[in-house]
């Protein structure tokens, strides 16, 4: 057999075939990776169609979602969803476009292709390989350059046969389904342009509830500021020549005062930023600014003016004079605290009273005092205990329910299996000392039917206090908490079995009965 | 290397059509005893007598010029009436040992019946397969090349022979099954066979030209995928593998050796040369999986009992492994 002509030779310079078909192979994998990327795009496109769609969806029925929910909901505007399907889109571009697959892969892609036979494969991996040159490899690589150049235009023969899929274009319609469903929404009325305004719909309608439930003042109390005023700066002269009872409406009605600025202020507030974000006020939104100007003179004036810039089209005018008036109620809210407080401390300072409720705002716990389950709180002065029975492990002057405690402070009580013994109490509780040593004398001394609480239920089923008096001390507000309904009952309880002639062996066997009923 | 791709096809092309003129039908028969003798390897055929085996054999020695041998193993054959012996002979000079060889010195080698003869026989003609010498009296004797054994076992007489064991049965590159011939084909063997005419065949190729083949084949392109896909498959043999399919293993006993994975290689080099190829392809390997996995995977007692067969697991193993996954 003769060697083989190499004037007939049609190969070139063996780094010549090999550059070239690598140029080949880089031009395929570029187009595999956009086909893939735009796959993969779309892909994410239509799920993020389906999730904005979704989203849509539970801002409609916000409402029906749990507390933390409501928040997030509040967070979020439903036209700013459609960008939800486009981040999603470009994630799985960048992701798909990320994915880089190998030479020999892309290779053997374009060997199936084409159906070579692996010839592209074998060329690609003796390339990439370190073994030394044949005339078999020269042969392959030859078979395999030929067979890339045979196409006329390489990019348009590697566009036809890796082309991208036609369910790529179904996959952008998916953006139908959001759009159409917000259109259908905003058309019916179901969806406000903005979200964050979802929860001020609400929000007025409970904020201008809570300020109806504030007490109104009496007339006489209506220049409770300018009394406020004199007290503070006569603290020493005049509180003295006050009766203390006369001292204490004060306080309360300031009190009363407070809360009802501090309720104006927050449905101020809630409305400004309605009407800041071009939402037109509804007519709860006028109602609710008739119930504070009612119930806020001084701010009355400003009110009518906002409404009327309103009405006259001049919003950023009404905003400003609502937020100027939600500063005014906010302002005396907290000067009112402030001189109840030290109203408070130079009265109580002169008393000697430890039931006073420092910080003002009629909190229902008092931490010097301790609660009916038992919790010593802190040591404290308090006459009220010092004459009680201590248990193992109490602090002084606190209500037996237990004994031990869980604090961390009150000392090492060997450990926490030690804590669960130290609580078990070895006697029961009698209702009469605890009773004793949560309230003042003052309450103690009058008529139970006098200290008690009447509520009423309002047209929307809500309960609210109407009525209270005979309060045990001025910023003592009745309990009419848990604590509050058991010592009620406890005291009823003990009024009926004292009213009923029971035989005696059966009145250990009746208070018993009331005493392990549920307390919860 | 003085042969192109193109005149190494042409040879298997040529002795393939030289050959049917005397072989009717049993194409891929013929193909794949040509493949085995381009790799440089051994196979053992299983058929019933009378099928053309050392028709076959006789006939592919003539076409390609290489001389032609035949044993048939009895149970008193004895090793040296395979490999040969000393014998004492006369001389003018005076008496001398002189070395006899045997008819295993040759290039075509059927072995009929192996399975016939004892164990110490068989032994000695698998010793020389796989050392492709004989040594006699301390003398080494290389054999001649290309060697080519192609031994036979008959399926039906069982009794009184003694089967290969796995571990000499793994020596030979592929098992292939000799099948009767259709109709049309009996029908046209009985009209070549019984007349007064008889077909002949000349030489169509050199040993020489043999031996560069094989040469050639051995430079066959071979990507690093596709020895990975023959190792997974391998692999994919045994039960205890991962790789092994889930209903393949409880069909399998025990695997392929590494020695089978070299086989498939060697033959799928071959396969591409005769194919005019410089590389070996996926097709290639898959297309020669069955006949050298055949006698190397052993079936366990229930795929025995439900009558499975080595073929069938062949095929699923190329179905659940993916080449695919080797990139």
């Amino acid at each position: 057999m003769s060697m083989p002509d190499p004037s007939k030779s049609t190969l070139r310079s063996p780094k010549g075939i090999e550059t070239q078909i690598l140029l080949r192979l880089l031009q395929a994998q570029n187009r595999w990776r956009l086909v893939q990327a735009v796959e993969k795009g779309c892909l994410w496109f239509a799920g993020g169609s389906v999730l904005s769609v979704l989203c849509i969806t539970l801002l409609w029925h916000w409402h029906r979602l749990p507390g933390p929910w409501q928040w997030l909901a509040s967070a979020g505007r439903p036209f700013e969803l459609l960008w939800i399907p486009v981040l999603f889109a470009l994630g799985g571009f960048l992701s798909g476009w990320a994915t880089v697959p190998s030479l020999v892969r892309t290779a053997h892609l374009l060997d199936r292709q084409k159906d070579r036979g692996e010839t592209l494969l074998t060329a690609t991996d003796w390339i990439l390989s370190s073994e030394p040159r044949s005339r078999a490899s020269q042969i392959v690589l030859k078979q395999a350059r030929d067979s890339l150049e045979s196409a006329l235009d390489f990019r348009k023969d590697l566009s036809k046969s890796v082309p991208l899929k036609p369910w790529n274009s179904a996959c952008l319609l998916s953006l139908l389904l959001p759009v159409g469903l917000l259109f259908t929404l905003v058309t019916q009325g179901g969806l406000p342009p903005t979200a964050s305004q979802f929860m001020g719909l609400d929000l007025v309608e409970r904020l201008h509830d809570e300020l109806l439930q504030s007490p109104e003042i009496a007339p006489f109390e209506q220049a409770l500021t300018e009394r406020l005023q004199d007290l503070l700066r006569n603290l020493d002269q005049d509180r003295a020549s006050l009766e203390s009872e006369t001292l204490e409406t004060i306080l309360k009605a300031a009190e009363i005062q407070r809360g009802l600025d501090m309720a104006s202020r927050r449905l101020l507030e809630t409305l400004a930023e309605r009407a800041a974000s071009g939402m037109e006020l509804s007519q709860q939104d006028l109602d609710a600014l008739k119930s504070i100007s009612e119930r806020q003179p001084q701010l009355s004036e400003l009110i009518g003016e906002a409404l009327e810039d309103w009405l006259a089209g001049r919003g950023e005018e009404a905003v400003r004079k609502l937020q100027q008036a939600q500063q005014s109620a906010g302002q005396r809210a907290r000067a009112t605290r402030e001189a109840v407080e030290r109203i408070s401390e130079a009265w109580q300072s002169d008393r000697g009273d430890q039931s006073s409720d420092s910080n003002g705002q009629g909190s229902q716990y008092d931490p010097n005092q301790g609660d009916a389950f038992g919790d010593p709180g802190s040591e404290s002065q308090s006459e009220s205990g010092s004459g009680s029975e201590s248990g193992e492990g109490e602090s002084q002057g606190t209500a037996d329910f237990g004994v031990g405690t869980t604090d961390r402070n009150e000392g090492d009580q060997g450990g926490a299996q030690g804590q669960q013994s130290l609580r078990r109490s070895d006697r029961t509780s009698g209702w009469e000392e605890e009773f004793r040593n949560l309230h003042p004398p003052e309450r103690r001394e009058q008529d139970t039917a006098q200290t008690r609480v009447h509520g009423e239920i309002d047209e929307r089923g809500r309960t609210r206090p109407s009525q209270q008096t005979g309060l045990g001390g001025p910023q003592v507000e009745p309990w009419t908490g848990v604590s509050g309904g058991i010592l009620e009952y406890r005291q009823e309880a003990e009024n009926a079995l004292l009213r009923e002639e029971l035989p005696a062996e059966h009145a250990d066997a009746v208070r018993r009965y009331f005493e392990t009923l549920d307390q919860r | 290397m003085t042969q192109t791709e193109s005149t190494q096809g042409s040879v298997v092309e040529r002795l393939k059509a030289e050959l049917g003129r005397v072989i009717v039908g049993q194409s891929a028969l013929i193909e794949e005893v040509l493949l085995a003798l381009i790799a440089g390897g051994h196979v053992l055929l299983e058929g019933v007598p009378g099928l053309g085996k050392t028709v076959l054999v006789k006939t592919l020695g003539d076409c390609s010029g290489l001389s032609f041998a035949r044993i048939q193993f009895t149970p008193d054959l004895m090793p040296s009436d395979i490999t040969g012996s000393t014998v004492l002979e006369e001389t003018p000079e005076g008496r001398e040992f002189r070395f006899r060889p045997g008819p295993v010195f040759t290039n075509l080698l059927l072995a009929d019946e192996i399975n016939r003869a004892t164990p110490k026989t068989q032994s000695a003609l698998l010793e020389a397969m796989q050392e492709t010498q004989v040594t006699v009296g301390g003398i080494t004797h290389p054999l001649p090349n290309p060697f080519l054994v192609l031994a036979t076992q008959n399926p039906i007489e069982m009794e009184g022979t003694y089967p290969l064991p796995e571990a000499q049965t793994d020596r030979f590159l592929m098992k292939l099954s000799v099948v009767r011939p259709p109709i049309p084909d009996l029908t046209e063997i009985l009209k070549r066979t019984t007349g007064s005419h008889a077909a002949t065949t000349s030489p169509v190729t050199t040993p020489e030209e043999l031996l560069e083949l094989q040469a050639c084949a051995r430079e066959v392109l071979v990507a690093q995928p596709l020895f990975e896909y023959v190792a997974r498959l391998i692999a994919a043999t045994h039960p205890d593998e991962e790789a092994c399919p889930e209903n393949c293993r409880k069909q399998i006993e025990f695997g392929a050796s590494p020695r089978g994975g070299q086989a498939l290689v060697r033959l799928a080099r071959a396969k591409a040369l005769s194919a005019g190829r410089q590389h070996v392809s996926l097709e290639d390997l898959q297309a020669l999986a069955a006949p050298v996995l055949r006698h190397r995977i052993h079936l366990s007692f229930e795929a025995q009992t439900e009558g499975a067969t080595t073929d069938q697991i062949v095929e699923e193993l190329l179905r659940e492994v993916i080449f695919d996954e080797t990139l």
